[in-house]
């Protein structure tokens, strides 16, 4: 993985227009965005779809990126993939088709590692989209409160509050099983 | 806040689990490539830096528009639409903490600019009252050529109307000769006036030349209006055109 300030030189050519640099960030940062909405949607070709849009998100706003030294350009990214699952979300049919599920076995690097906790992954599906995605993002991806709050666009109280509430939801549905 | 201190054992569970997906990234990049092939960037959105830029923009220009419209206020003199703010800056100087002395060369200053505006608004009071004393006098003429092409037109056309028999058409005129007369006699009051106040001389002798014409305009007019009717068969009487009277004392024969 490269240092930080690999990845601002990257980003600076890119916003230069230079879309090889582009193609080295999504080197970088694809398989980040892809694990984080593959678990959310439940379907490899509409993950890769939503993949392919965050980049061109990325791509187009490009210029408008600042780097700040409280945030990385990976936080930027799960900013957008954030939004982007929101939309998908909110735009897709409120009934899903067997088709449209599928068993993310299949497709996990370590198929045992993903039975074994399938339970899991059972439970955090039926919770909410922001408390899955709190989860997501201070569990699964080991993002601080800081850069989560900065992604979900909340206060970093607000985001222990949420990370609390979507524990506690979690523990019940287990407890339940 | 003990209470959001996250459950270890369930935290443990959720690293753990965090199993990756397979993902070949060349066919998404390949695609991502050619799209963006295609696809401007947007330019830069609106940052603070902007917002502070136009804000020093706007905060120069009021500035500089205060700056020049004390400059323009700086001349005028009372009466003027800035001299308020004239006064306003001047209480500003006034209020800089400034020693006695320089305190007292503002303030003479100040006076000094005061008591010029009293002699410029003499002088063009003076070149005001010329100019009115002017229009009184065209006004005065005018009225006085009027008044008296109007009565002698209308003795004209009465007279005619006499000549021809017509009595109410005659009578009609002799109505409108009256009102003149009136009104006449009353402007000779405003004219008189008008005299009176006149300091110029030779605008005081006019002014009377025209006040006697209009005078014996009316006069005429109420001659004609007092005149016994006359017959149509009765020579015309004396102060009737020529042509008039030759047309006449032809029909008559």
């Amino acid at each position: 993985m490269l240092e930080e300030r690999e990845v601002q030189n990257l980003i600076l050519q890119a916003q230069n227009g230079n879309s090889e640099a582009f193609g080295q960030i999504y080197d970088l940062y694809a398989r980040q965005i892809h694990n984080f909405l593959l678990g959310k949607v439940g379907h490899k070709q509409v993950c890769e779809d939503l993949v392919h849009t965050v980049f061109l998100k990325a791509w187009t706003n490009l210029k408008s990126y600042q780097p700040r030294t409280s945030a990385k350009f990976s936080t930027w990214l799960f900013q957008i993939a954030n939004y982007t699952l929101i939309d998908y979300w909110r735009t897709r049919k409120t009934t899903t088709e067997l088709q449209d599920v599928e068993n993310l076995m299949q497709f996990a690097v370590d198929p045992k590692l993903y039975e074994e906790y399938a339970y899991l992954w059972k439970a955090l599906a039926s919770l909410p989209l922001n408390y899955q995605t709190v989860l997501e993002f201070r569990f699964k991806q080991d993002l601080s409160v800081e850069e989560t709050a900065q992604i979900m666009r909340k206060s970093e109280v607000g985001i222990r509050v949420l990370q609390h509430r979507a524990l506690k939801a979690l523990k019940n549905k287990l407890l339940k099983k | 806040m003990n209470w959001l201190k996250p459950d270890k054992k369930l935290t443990d569970q959720l690293k753990a689990s965090s199993a990756d997906f397979k993902f070949d990234p060349n066919p998404g990049k390949y695609r991502l490539l050619s799209a963006i092939a295609h696809l401007d960037q947007k330019k830069t959105s609106f940052h603070f830096s902007h917002i502070l830029k136009y804000s020093m923009i706007t905060a120069v220009s009021f500035v500089l528009f205060l700056t020049g419209a004390f400059a323009l206020a700086f001349n005028s003199q009372p009466g003027d639409k800035l001299f308020s703010l004239n006064k306003f800056g001047e209480n500003i100087i006034l209020n800089l903490p400034l020693t006695e002395l320089q305190k007292a060369e503002v303030q003479e200053q100040i006076v000094t600019k005061r008591l010029e505006a009293l002699d410029q608004v003499q002088a063009k009071s003076d070149s005001l009252q010329a100019d009115l004393e002017a229009r009184k006098l065209e006004t005065i003429k005018e009225s006085d050529e009027t008044l008296t092409a109007a009565i002698d037109n209308i003795s004209k056309n009465k007279q005619k109307l006499e000549a021809s028999g017509n009595k109410r058409g005659a009578e009609k005129l002799n109505s409108v000769l009256e009102r003149l007369q009136l009104k006449a006699a009353d402007r000779e009051k405003t004219i008189q006036k008008f005299e009176d106040e006149t300091t110029n001389k030779d605008s005081k002798a006019k002014i009377r030349e025209h006040l006697q014409k209009i005078k014996k305009s009316r006069e005429k007019a109420q001659l004609e209006i007092n005149r016994p009717w006359q017959t149509p068969q009765v020579k015309p009487i004396e102060h009737l055109e020529t042509k008039l009277e030759n047309t006449q004392s032809v029909e008559i024969k």
